[in-house]
């Protein structure tokens, strides 16, 4: 392998485990105050936790075929899903 | 309803529907921006992806697309030969920088006689990078030993930088009948592998040869 490869194959691996490791520690710190006293106060089975648990499944099928960074997280605020209000859907089953 | 996070409606647990819907925002509108910027980053030193794999199969197109509908023929009954067999490779030529019977002699070998059966599913998509493929060329995938139904080839390309890399592809017999042309899909499977030639076949293929892309659904 080259220099100039090796060069960024380094530098994708170092960027790679450096904000995959920041992110866990800022989810983990605000899943583990935040997110826990919530869950505790409120439980965690919202529409919102599906819509999550959806992105979540569908962003693991999508990086069986393209780069994580094509995913259009964009869209998952705002994009079109449905989700049911309450309760299980035969799309999306209960939690 | 059509809904995104910010158009769910929770008419139980309220505390935990507005906190979810900050938090899975925030995670969402950071990993959009940092997306992005991993993206033209990537692109800069890599190039962008090429979703889409040009590869030589021989057989009629649309007997090919009855097959397996996502293909399309970008040009068909192109006439190409094993380039062991057949020096009407100057596709493969350009993209390797080959073209003399001792590189044409090597690859060949190199693409002959890996037989290892492959799983073949949707799932499994095409990602190449453009730095293998010019743009709007043809790839020259040679393609040999049609007397088994999967088999393992190694395409030997040349990169934009003129260094030789070599990637791995599954080639997977789609149909085959004894009085025709086989028809071949050749599947994308991992990025760069070093890999060494092994073994060879005799075995050759004549006829002419469809261009075909894949694109992953």
């Amino acid at each position: 392998m080259s220099l100039l490869l090796r060069g960024a194959a380094k530098v994708t691996i170092y960027t790679i485990g450096i904000s995959y490791s920041v992110e866990r520690a800022v989810k983990s710190a605000y899943e583990r105050t935040v997110g826990r006293l919530l869950e505790a106060t409120s439980g965690w089975r919202s529409a919102d936790d599906r819509h999550a648990a959806y992105v979540r499944q569908r962003y693991g099928a999508f990086l069986h075929e393209t780069p994580w960074y094509r995913f259009p997280f964009g869209e998952a605020p705002s994009g079109v899903r449905r989700v049911a209000d309450a309760g299980a859907s035969a799309e999306f089953p209960a939690l | 309803m059509a809904c995104g996070v910010w158009r769910t409606r929770e008419p139980a647990l309220n505390f935990r529907h507005c906190e979810r819907r900050f938090a899975l925002s925030a995670e969402y509108g950071v990993k959009a921006v940092y997306a992005q910027a991993i993206d033209a980053a990537t692109g800069a030193t890599f190039g962008h992806d090429q979703p889409t794999l040009r590869l030589v199969a021989y057989g009629d197109p649309a007997t090919l697309r009855a097959v397996e509908p996502s293909i399309r023929a970008a040009r068909a009954s192109v006439p190409i030969g094993v380039a062991r067999e057949s020096r009407e490779c100057g596709e493969w030529a350009a993209h390797t920088g080959s073209g003399g019977p001792d590189d044409d002699e090597r690859t060949a070998k190199a693409v002959a006689g890996r037989r290892t059966i492959t799983p073949f599913g949707k799932n499994h998509g095409m990602i190449l990078r453009r730095r293998y493929l010019a743009r709007n060329a043809p790839v020259g995938i040679l393609v040999s030993s049609l007397g088994c139904s999967n088999q393992m080839l190694d395409v030997v390309l040349k990169n934009r930088n003129r260094k030789r890399d070599e990637s791995r592809f599954a080639l997977r017999l789609l149909e085959r009948q004894d009085d025709e042309p086989a028809a071949f899909l050749v599947k994308y499977e991992s990025g760069l592998h070093r890999t060494s030639a092994a073994g060879s076949d005799d075995r050759r293929c004549h006829g002419s040869a469809s261009l075909l892309v894949w694109e992953p659904l």
